[in-house]
């Protein structure tokens, strides 16, 4: 069952893109007062980290793992009993 | 003796009166707000701007926005936006505007920081496609010190941008705002 769902998480991850980290970067705006006076805003674009497709695919690999270990397990208790 | 006394300590104002030249940066927020998806974008324009600050309908100005410095923060989203479907920008690297009349529509105002309202029309360029485009805009002055602001939005369909298909009022607005501030120096 958990290779199973390893393999749809896995595939989720592949179509989008196996990216490792967060895309998306934080547009901050800091607001200032500029030499006319006027509030005027600084932009500058930060780095950030977001749950989401950063877990698919090392997640895939631990339920794949995990599928593994059960596995394993079943077939010694098998061979045991 | 007198005379030229007067004329020295006028020179400065006679400077300014004279028609100026200032080399322009500055940032440009574009915003495009869809249903499903709302973007925001910043860009690196630049230019020049030639200006009698006694006499603003002199004011001529050409500013380019080299498409590659648009950020939407997503680098796979900014490749999207680079690309053949959408700017283009092996075809055409800049966004230019470049003015051609000026109508003063709120005169100067202030002291030690001069003010006034503007609408300026000229050729935009964007996607390869030319159109008119007024925009109001605001200038401010210290000494020498220029500012200009302007905010105005364009229809991705009038400059022949059709995207992926079915994504334009959906994901990407079909009309983009954008905000810009421009600085510079009259030399």
């Amino acid at each position: 069952m958990a290779i199973l769902l390893s393999l749809g998480v896995g595939a989720v991850w592949f179509a989008q893109g196996m990216h490792m980290g967060t895309l998306t970067k934080k547009l901050i705006e800091v607001e200032k007062t500029d030499e006319f006076g006027d509030k005027v805003v600084e932009r500058s674009w930060e780095k950030t980290f977001e749950l989401g497709l950063d877990f698919a695919g090392p997640g895939g690999g631990a339920l794949f793992g995990l599928g593994a270990v059960l596995l394993v397990a079943d077939r010694r208790r098998r061979r045991k009993a | 003796m007198r005379i030229l006394i007067a004329l020295l300590a006028l020179a400065p104002t006679l400077a300014l009166a004279a028609p100026g030249k200032a080399e322009l940066t500055g940032d440009l927020k574009f915003v495009s707000d869809a249903p499903v998806e709302k973007i925001v974008g910043t860009a690196t324009p630049a230019g020049t701007v030639t200006v009698d600050l006694a006499d603003l309908s002199t004011l001529q100005a050409e500013i380019k926005v080299p498409v590659t410095t648009m950020k939407t923060g997503n680098e796979q989203r900014d490749e999207h936006m680079l690309g053949d479907q959408w700017l283009d920008a092996k075809a055409f690297p800049d966004i230019v505007f470049q003015s051609t009349a000026i109508t003063v529509t709120k005169p100067i105002t202030g002291e030690e920081v001069k003010e006034a309202e503007v609408e300026i029309t000229g050729n935009f360029t964007l996607h390869g496609v030319t159109t008119v485009l007024k925009a109001p805009a605001t200038l401010k002055w210290k000494e020498n010190k220029l500012k200009v602001t302007t905010r105005f939005q364009v229809k991705l369909a009038d400059y022949a941008i059709k995207g992926r298909e079915g994504v334009v009022g959906s994901k990407v607005g079909s009309t983009i705002d954008l905000d810009v501030t421009l600085k510079g120096v009259i030399q």
